[in-house]
């Protein structure tokens, strides 16, 4: 029962608590691998998805002419696959924020159908420079996210309402800026950025430099802790997962790299994760989300602004979908009614709860879109492939999403009886009779 | 950043036990046609627990939140340390040395211990001021173990997520996180108000290490069996008055039962 836990400091051998069935209340909650803490719920949650993506592979390449030798898990189909879907995972990335406050956005779809309308605007009509159209855009969405999350922050109006009006608002001005045509983009920094692909040396820098940032920080982690004295609970994990960094970054690299090279709009989704992922641990105001979602009264009354909180997630969320919209006129080289709309918010809400994000707030983390997102995108680039009916499509994603719905209720209501608890009312029982 | 102080599990320099560390005189607040508080005069002294006691719509809630900066009073003074404040905001009370602990505790489920315990006042470190600070999750680990091994308070792990712990673990860390910003005076609403013997046990002893430490600890508890395991005396409201104040050494449970149900009269004694 009491397995050795590193943090001695904590139990204070002078005053030992004992809970009512005589064992220390200290009692081990969290499965343990090689000093890898890792809890049930992540086991729960995770673990599925990974063999998922792994079935779901495999059956896509079974299907597509064999188990190993078909041409989904080709690094053509693969390379077309990450430049097709960044710009979704990008846009998940957004409303994480937004979901981690327990709000909901709705503008998502019509918002970077918006971007697009604005981006093709401002680049081919109006021919301005690249860089002028893409922060006009990008500017433009975040100040329509800003908006909406005035209304849902400080005049309290229910987010799911507030959205689906923009919803409707986005998609009335897109639809008057596009008026139904298709309108073909020229400018090159634009349409490279969804159809380029970085030079395979300048790939290996840039991962090799990701994995060395890694290493180092987390020496220089593990070392604060060594100097303030707390357990060294991470330095399995931590290699673990340099190791596994490390590995990951090089098969994608050598396999993209393999058929042209890693695309731009994939090196652009690392980023941004990265950016939001730093966002969301280790800066205060990223703690702050955490908290507004997870008890919204305990955040206000431990002074924090839980308004101004929701107010910038919705602005984050406006802001990756202007970002989105951008790399999505990239990827056609032009911008029409089609672009995005409804779908693409029905994918980006899968993505980030497929990736473990509760609907609910104050759980789910960056990394968890990527995951999210690959589930998404190989079933669009499979069911593509095999030439499925679309209409079946749309039956499959809603399925795919109402199951990760339920994984994330039965899961929180499971979190009521962890297994801590039983494993304690089953000794407590025991030693009764 | 910094308003509130350095946390500390020291403490802060406290007068010696029996000063009167927070005073109410006359407190008076009405809600609409609801006299709620009639000129409530209170007082906790350090290294004292005191017990306030009353039935529902008594007025100890009331009262509670004026003092906290909750509900701002329509007349009456409230002095910490002798010398008055004007609260208008819960933070006003913070600042004067005032600790609240609710009911309903305030922790985020989903964050883990040190984030609650630090919850609004993390610490940082600063790269380039004003504009890039990072969190500085060591620092406050360290703090986080060490505040909560001064008041012995066990959990398995300052990393495991709220939610994992029991009643009484997340009520001591409810406690923990009011004291570890050196408050003078501590106010617990209702602390064993959901918990299982045991557990009340546990709470009861926290207070009890808290008072060792020289806070004047106040509680608000429906429950005659705390009163007598852990207050010093015990103040009873009634219909907004204070209507008795027991020595909780020389008194029975029923004379307190009987001072909340109003059964018997008890002669206030003059004022200290």
């Amino acid at each position: 029962m009491t397995t050795t836990q590193p943090e001695t400091k904590t139990t204070d051998v002078t005053a030992p608590e004992i809970a009512p069935d005589g064992t220390p209340e200290a009692a081990i909650q969290v499965p343990r691998l090689g000093g890898i803490r890792i809890s049930w719920g992540t086991l729960l949650t995770t673990v599925p998805i990974y063999v998922g993506v792994i079935v779901i592979w495999l059956y896509f390449n079974y299907e597509t002419g064999g188990l190993f030798t078909g041409k989904f898990i080709g690094a053509r189909n693969l390379s077309e696959m990450a430049q097709e879907f960044s710009y979704e995972a990008v846009l998940a990335i957004g409303v994480v924020f937004v979901l981690l406050t327990g709000e909901i956005d709705l503008s998502l779809g019509f918002l970077t159908l918006l971007s697009v309308a604005l981006t093709v605007t401002f680049s081919a009509l109006n021919q301005w420079p690249a860089a002028a159209a893409i922060i006009g855009a990008v500017v433009l969405c975040t100040v329509c996210g800003l908006v909406q999350g005035l209304l849902v922050a400080w005049v309290r109006m229910p987010s799911f309402v507030v959205t689906l009006g923009g919803f409707l608002v986005f998609e009335g001005i897109a639809y008057h800026i596009l008026g139904g045509s298709t309108v073909n983009v020229t400018d090159q920094f634009i349409t490279s950025l969804g159809t380029y692909y970085l030079p395979d040396g300048l790939s290996w820098v840039i991962a090799a430099a990701v994995v060395a940032v890694y290493v180092l920080a987390s020496l220089a982690r593990l070392r604060a802790r060594a100097r303030a004295g707390l357990p060294q609970w991470g330095t399995v994990r931590t290699i673990v997962t340099a190791v596994g960094l490390a590995v990951v970054m090089a098969v994608i690299v050598a396999t993209l790299n393999s058929y042209r090279g890693v695309p731009i709009a994939l090196a652009l989704l690392g980023a941004f994760a990265i950016i939001f992922w730093f966002m969301s641990t280790r800066l205060r105001f990223g703690r702050h989300i955490y908290a507004v979602g997870g008890n919204l009264e305990a955040a206000r009354r431990a002074g924090i602004n839980t308004t101004a909180v929701k107010w910038i997630v919705f602005g984050i969320s406006g802001m990756m979908a202007g970002i989105a919209g951008v790399m999505l006129v990239g990827y056609g080289a032009a911008g029409s009614t089609t672009s995005a709309g409804p779908d693409l918010l029905l994918d980006v809400i899968s993505i980030a709860v497929i990736g473990g994000v509760s609907l609910t707030g104050g759980k789910g983390t960056v990394w968890a879109v990527l995951l999210g997102g690959l589930v998404i995108a190989s079933l669009d680039s499979g069911l593509n492939l095999m030439a499925t009916d679309p209409y079946y499509v749309y039956v499959i994603k809603g399925a795919i999403l109402l199951a990760a719905i339920l994984v994330d209720v039965v899961g929180k209501r499971s979190s009521e009886f962890s297994f801590h608890r039983l494993r304690q009312l089953s000794l407590r029982s025991l030693l009764r009779t | 950043m910094q308003t509130i102080g350095e946390p500390s599990s020291d403490g802060a320099a406290l007068p010696p036990p029996g000063t009167v560390l927070l005073e109410t005189h006359g407190m008076v607040k009405n809600f609409g046609a609801v006299q709620a508080l009639r000129g409530v005069d209170f007082e906790a002294r350090a290294g004292e627990v005191t017990a306030l006691l009353g039935d529902n719509g008594a007025g100890k809630s009331t009262l509670i939140k004026c003092i906290a900066g909750t509900y701002v009073p329509d007349d009456g003074e409230i002095l910490v340390e002798g010398s008055p404040q004007h609260f208008r905001t819960p933070h006003d009370a913070t600042r004067a040395g005032i600790e609240t602990v609710y009911q309903d505790l305030a922790l985020a489920d989903n964050l883990d211990v040190v984030a609650n315990l630090f919850l609004g006042r993390e610490q940082v470190h600063t790269w380039i001021p004003g504009i890039f600070r990072t969190m500085s999750e060591e620092t406050m680990e360290e703090r986080s173990t060490e505040a909560l091994s001064t008041l012995r308070i066990n959990i398995p792990s300052v990393r495991n997520k709220v939610a994992q712990l029991s009643g009484g673990q997340r009520q001591s860390v409810a406690v923990a996180k009011a004291v570890l910003w050196s408050p003078k005076i501590v106010i617990l609403d209702e602390p064993t108000a959901a918990l299982g013997v045991a557990q009340t046990r546990q709470v009861l002893d926290l207070v009890l290490r808290l008072k060792e430490r020289g806070l004047a600890v106040v509680v608000i508890t429906h429950n005659v069996v705390d009163v007598f395991e852990v207050a010093d005396r015990a103040i009873v409201l009634r219909l907004g008055r204070r209507v008795a104040t027991l020595q909780v050494s020389e008194s029975t449970p029923e004379d307190v039962v009987a001072a909340i149900t109003g059964a018997r009269t008890f002669e206030e004694p003059a004022k200290a």
